[in-house]
């Protein structure tokens, strides 16, 4: 898998097509969430609701979003978890670095 | 070989019956009580075939595990180049446990409290202070034994000297691994998260059992409209086992009402949602005129497989990239099928019936012609830890925390039922009930309907 292209932000957006609505991450760490008919409301990462209109959304779509952020270097899924097959411990160096403490190596 | 020249793999196109379709209701009980967990002991945990430990983790003769279930302990030990023990965990002269941790090449297993010992092979070696046990030396003689079993480099014990051996019980279950090009036993194990959580075990592996709750729990990966991949089209029921195939290739794309919402508006969407690349970054990976998503997704995935298998990844089908089966082997054991990596397991821990262990593997594809790594040591997040720790599984802690998320819920939520029972749905509830109809075969019990009859007014 190649890296991610550049970055307009850092922040996690995602479009949840099936509610209409948009979920941005915040820098403050809450979740605001955005109707197509224009209604807004801010949430937590459990769900419970803060400020605006909207009153409700998916608490599971506020987690995904809101998530503490990833290792850049653990973005991978699961079917593919990157190996590096000439090194011993199987991991490329970068992962085996980062995944040290771990994997109790 | 291009692709054109690869048949569909045979063991996805297997059918089953569907599992008994029947609305089901089972009592909330199970989940909590005492009685329920002590039940279990007896007639599951100390009847049932479970997976203990991998091969590779004891690779030397007197390497040995120590694997737990509940209120049981065994220690698993390698006798021979291929040979296998495992012994009840305690004492026979006042039940201290032998073995309080994994160890290596040991020579004997000798209690840490007044000293007796056996050898390996669990024949007595060391009666401290025989003398003073006249006429006991006989019932003494041997470690009792639990059963064991390997399949997939998975080594099994059965704590039941009566069982089935390990090859009848799993049925047709090798034709599906090592029998389409995955045998387990040549994988790596790159990742083991061992996560306590704080509900029951079945709870917890329920979580894991249906596809269902992807709509709700997991929006951000159900990626139709063009992905046909739909996890739970078909439940088969394979005696011991079931499984959930991907869609065959002349099955029409058919999500029920309410089963598939979709985050995914375009396939350059699908994708991104494939690779978790949001909205404000963006994507590497770029669909072409004229592709699909799927088609995209098995391209790449070929790719990152090639890393470890070289040109032998060219003998496999587009199927095997993006999707497995996913198996669920009675009463806790799940290994998916193809790329998919996956391996589970749900373990009650201790006598608590409200705390569980999930372990999760990750089974690295690795040459034939290499040495394997050294198995990766289970990395355990306690009741305080967050899965956010775990940075090995990449992008799968963030699924988990929402899977985890319910679990306690649900546990809470069932001791508050003014009902006291839960419903099961006919299709996509399948897995769930016959791991009921199982439950209530193993424990005795009648099955969940009439249990619930003679409570419900
Ligand atoms: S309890 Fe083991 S030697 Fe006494
Ligand atoms: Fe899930």
């Amino acid at each position: 898998m190649s890296e991610p292209g550049p970055r307009k932000s850092h922040l996690r957006k995602y479009r949840y097509v099936a509610f209409r609505q948009t979920f941005e991450q915040q820098e403050d760490g809450t979740v605001l969430v955005t109707c197509d008919d224009g209604r807004v409301g801010r949430f937590h990462t459990d769900g419970r609701y803060i400020e605006g209109e909207l009153t409700q959304a998916n608490k599971h779509m506020l987690i995904w979003t809101g998530a503490p952020p990833q290792k850049p270097e653990c973005r991978y899924r699961w079917g593919e978890v990157p190996v590096d097959i000439s090194r011993p411990s199987g991991w490329p160096e970068q992962l085996e670095v980062v995944l040290h403490y771990h994997l109790g190596r | 070989m291009s692709q054109s020249d690869i048949p569909y793999p045979p063991h996805l196109l297997v059918e089953k019956p569907p599992y008994r379709p029947r609305v089901a209701r089972v009592g909330v009980n199970r989940y909590f009580e005492l009685a329920y967990h002590q039940r279990e002991v007896e007639r599951i945990w100390k009847r049932a075939w479970q997976w203990a430990c991998r091969e590779e983790e004891i690779p030397e003769i007197g390497d040995y595990m120590v694997y737990e279930v509940a209120s049981l302990s065994f220690i698993v030990t390698r006798t021979g180049v291929n040979e296998f023990k495992a012994y009840w965990n305690s004492c026979l002269h006042r039940g201290r446990k032998l073995c309080d941790f994994a160890g290596k090449r040991a020579t004997e297993f000798r209690c840490m409290f007044h000293g007796w010992a056996w050898n390996i092979d669990g024949t007595l070696k060391d009666m401290n202070c025989g003398w003073d046990f006249p006429g006991t030396r006989d019932e003494v003689a041997r470690l009792p034994e639990a059963r064991t079993g390997v399949w997939g480099g998975f080594v099994f014990i059965n704590p039941d000297p009566a069982c089935e051996p390990l090859a009848e019980f799993l049925g047709e279950l090798p034709d599906h691994f090592e029998g389409a090009g995955h045998d387990l036993g040549r994988r790596s194990k790159q990742v083991h998260a061992t996560v306590h959580v704080p509900a029951n075990w079945k709870i917890v592996q329920e979580a894991f059992l249906e596809a269902w709750h992807v709509s709700h729990t997991h929006p951000q990966i159900v990626r139709s409209p063009d992905y046909r991949s739909v996890a739970g089209n078909r439940w088969d029921d394979f005696g011991n086992w079931m499984r959930s195939a991907p869609a065959r290739p002349t099955d029409q794309y058919r999500a029920p009402p309410g089963y598939a919402t979709s985050t995914a508006e375009t396939p350059q969407d699908a994708v991104d949602m494939y690779w978790d690349y949001h909205r404000n970054e963006d994507s590497p990976i770029k669909v072409g005129p004229g592709e699909t998503a799927g088609q995209v997704i098995a391209r790449e995935i070929r790719i990152a497989q090639r890393k470890a298998l070289g040109d032998a990844v060219e003998a496999y089908h587009d199927v095997h990239m993006s999707t497995g089966e996913m198996v669920s082997v009675w009463p806790n054991f799940h290994p998916w099928g193809g790329f998919s990596r996956l391996v589970y397991r749900f373990r009650p821990y201790q006598n608590d019936p409200e705390r569980s262990i999930m372990d999760v593997l990750l089974m690295a594809p690795w040459p034939d012609d290499r040495p394997r790594p050294p198995p990766a040591p289970p990395h355990e997040l306690g009741l305080e830890d967050s899965i956010s720790e775990a940075h090995e599984l990449g992008g799968l802690w963030r699924i988990f925390q929402q899977d985890l998320g319910n679990v306690a819920a649900v546990q809470a939520g069932l001791q508050t039922s003014a009902r006291g029972y839960v419903i099961l749905s006919q299709h996509n509830d399948a897995p769930v009930r016959k791991f009921h109809d199982m439950y209530d075969r193993w424990m005795g019990s009648d099955n969940s309907d009439d249990f619930i009859a003679a409570e419900v007014p």
